[in-house]
């Protein structure tokens, strides 16, 4: 599904990806981890095409397309998806106008007719149930004034009703309760199909209980260094990044 | 450019006041309203019209204007305007000025009256004749507006009447058409209205002309006014145009204006609010594109104690336009308790396009509280990565965006109906308007 070769990047003249590889398959799940600043959420805004963020090398082949000849929404159209490590509040457009003027761009671009609103409206009311938000947060500008748990449910919701082949998650589990936690980890639970992929960015292995990972991978100084299974992120839980040889000076796992 | 002689609109101004007086003697006006029209025209005639050396007009130059003088009628070309989609406000009194002159008026309305300036009754003539003296001299297309014979209206409403949507359409017709009508609105006490004024060109591609409109309001003890004014009138128009409210206690007088600019568009708002507890709201919205032009001068004076006023003016500006933005709060020595808040917001889509905002405070009383705010910015680059990541194009996603900047004071309009009609009249901007 996803096959990422040698990929060099850089954001504002500094290299920060230096020759990742990775390869995701219809079916898995996959985490990354690895130290603060080490380029994981770079990557996941290289693969949504962030403006700013350049390729120098290397490519990027999607569902057997160069995804970085696409613009960022046709991305999303093609079945991307982001949970965003820290969502953007849009003041004055209402998460249901946001979710259906999304809804309706991605259906047009697959040749599919515009959702009626009521459709809509309860498909929405279902999806916002499904992570434990009053319905209430439907009609607020997206994510105005949410608090931190409040916008990583919001991203789940938005998951949910988009259905993406391919989910990224970019440390959605950061500084969430247990029961946001829990929240997460059933989205991303009732997504996962034989014919869609998700790649978890996190942090802690915390999230790891809740959604078993097929491959673990550790990111370090722009490159993967090291791959396992679900065990690795254990491994990592107990000794740190330190004997993986790499700089995790600011790390805190 | 330079500036050639001392006065260099002189030209233009003795060709106004000439046919101000042309058609003052051709108009069959009784004595007292002639006398108060030559009176006016005289102010005209010392004024000096304003250039960029003009404090208040610095950023809104009126060459535009010379060309009215200049060009034979039918000379200027002007682009189509889109016809005004339909409001669907149910049954609604309507005044239609065509090119200046009442041409319509609508079946009888319980609770209003109103009269030509010309059949005024002697009462009311002293009310006309002190709406039409009452001029801020710094303003000389004021007295030439009050100068000008074409037909004068006032509106009158009654004591404790609640009227139904009130509009008054102005609709330039005619090439070079000058356009200078007068409204004069006395509203008795704990009366409540709602009044629709509409600034439209006619969909053909005629030349165009000037609009130069006064609208004075005098609210009575306890009455309320919602005031919607709509500029939206082809892009080669002059509009010149002047709203004043006198506001007695614990009356209020809220505006909302939407403009889309055009070649010259002034618009000065002023309110007077004269006796305590009385209450204001002004806000706006202009959406200007190609090379429109939009100024607003507002003045909000707390002559009393313990008034308040609002004020939000809302902009987003692309192509080569331009927007003014004068937001003036005067709070007099007495007028303790006041409660001012003021903000002008705007978003600029393009590197050329330019905006000059600027409070001015003016405070004299100590136990006071006024805040103001002014900003200028761009489309917000996160929010827009934001929509794209979510399959929305980018064009789709300025045009949410802009329309999310304003959308809040549209939304604000108490009318239902009229905010959405505004919400349909702003469509085609976010169409247009490109980020660039
Ligand atoms: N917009 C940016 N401009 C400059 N440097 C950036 C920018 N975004 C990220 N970086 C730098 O890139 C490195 C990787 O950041 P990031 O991908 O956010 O790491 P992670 O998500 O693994 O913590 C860090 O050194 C960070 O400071
Ligand atoms: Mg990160």
């Amino acid at each position: 599904m996803l096959s990422i070769k040698n990929l060099y990047a850089r954001v504002e003249d500094k290299e920060i990806l230096k020759g990742l590889t990775l390869d995701i398959k219809a079916g898995e799940v996959h985490a990354i981890m690895g130290p603060n600043g080490s380029g994981k959420s770079t990557l996941t805004h290289v693969l949504t095409g962030r403006e700013g963020y350049e390729v120098t090398s290397g490519e990027v082949i999607y569902e057997g397309k160069n995804l970085l000849d696409m613009a960022p929404e046709q991305r999303a159209q093609e079945g991307l998806f982001l949970a965003f490590q820290y969502p953007v509040e849009i003041p004055g457009v209402s998460n249901l106008q946001f979710m259906r003027t999304s809804m309706n761009s991605i259906r047009k671009y697959r040749g599919q007719d515009e959702l009626d609103a009521g459709a809509f409206l309860k498909l929405a009311r279902q999806k916002i149930g499904m992570v434990n938000l009053d319905p209430e947060f439907l009609k607020r500008g997206v994510n105005e004034g949410f608090s931190g748990g409040e916008k990583k449910r919001n991203e789940i919701m938005q998951m949910l009703m988009l259905e993406p082949r391919l989910a990224l998650l970019d440390e959605t589990d950061s500084g969430l309760d247990i029961d946001a936690l829990q929240v997460v980890a059933n989205g991303v639970n009732a997504l996962k199909h034989p014919d869609r992929a998700v790649l978890l960015v996190t942090h802690y292995q915390r999230l790891l209980n809740y959604i078993v990972p097929d491959y673990v991978h550790v990111l370090a100084n722009g490159r993967i260094v090291k791959s396992g299974g679900r065990e690795l992120a254990l491994e990592l839980e107990e000794k740190g990044y330190g004997w993986l040889n790499i700089d995790d000076s600011d790390s805190n796992a | 450019m330079t500036i050639a002689t001392p006065h260099p609109y002189e030209t233009l101004k003795q060709w106004l006041l000439g046919k101000a007086r042309e058609q003052l003697k051709t108009t069959d006006a009784p004595d007292w309203l002639k006398g108060q029209r030559l009176a006016a025209l005289d102010v005209f005639a010392n004024a000096t019209l304003p250039t960029r050396k003009t404090e208040n007009w610095r950023y809104t130059p009126i060459v535009s204007l010379n060309s009215l003088s200049q060009a034979a009628a039918g000379d200027e070309t002007r682009s189509p305007t889109e016809s005004l989609p339909e409001l669907s406000a149910g049954p609604s009194p309507t005044f239609t000025f065509i090119d200046g002159v009442l041409s319509t008026t609508p079946e009888s309305v319980a609770g209003l009256t109103w009269t030509r300036f010309s059949e005024a009754s002697d009462a009311q003539q002293l009310h006309i004749t002190a709406a039409l003296q009452s001029l801020p001299p710094q303003h000389p297309f004021l007295a030439l507006n009050a100068g000008w014979s074409g037909e004068g209206l006032l509106l009158e409403v009654a004591p404790e009447a609640t009227l139904p949507l009130i509009q008054i359409h102005y609709l330039a017709q005619t090439a070079q058409a000058l356009s200078l009508p007068r409204i004069v609105v006395r509203a008795g006490r704990h009366s409540r209205f709602e009044l629709l004024e509409v600034f439209a060109s006619s969909p053909r591609a005629d030349g165009t002309g000037l609009t130069n409109h006064a609208i004075q309001f005098q609210l009575a003890n306890s009455a309320q006014c919602v005031h919607t004014v709509v500029n939206h009138e082809a892009p080669e128009q002059r509009h010149i145009g002047f709203v004043q409210a006198t506001l007695q206690g614990h009356s209020r007088y809220e505006h909302h204006a939407f403009a889309r600019g055009s070649a010259l568009c002034r618009r000065d708002i002023q309110v007077d609010l004269s006796e305590p507890a009385a209450e204001t709201r002004l806000n706006g919205v202009y959406l200007l594109n190609g090379s429109r032009h939009c100024d607003f001068h507002t003045c909000i004076n707390h002559q009393a104690p313990h008034c308040n006023s609002e004020e939000a003016f809302r902009g987003i500006i692309g192509d080569t336009a331009r927007a003014v933005f004068n937001g003036r709060i005067h709070i007099y020595r007495d007028a303790q308790k006041s409660n001012a808040q003021m903000s002008n917001n705007n978003l600029l889509l393009t590197s050329r396009a330019e905006v000059n905002t600027k409070p001015e405070l003016e405070i004299y009383a100590d136990d006071v509280k006024c805040s103001h705010g002014a900003t200028v910015g761009q489309l917000d680059k996160q929010a827009l990565y934001y929509c794209q990541s979510r399959g929305i194009p980018y064009e789709m996603a300025c045009q949410l965006l802009s329309h999310a900047f304003v959308n809040e004071l549209l939304e604000s309009v108490p009318n239902g109906e009229i905010a959405t009609w505004l919400e349909a009249l702003a469509e085609p901007f976010y169409r247009e308007a490109k980020p660039a």
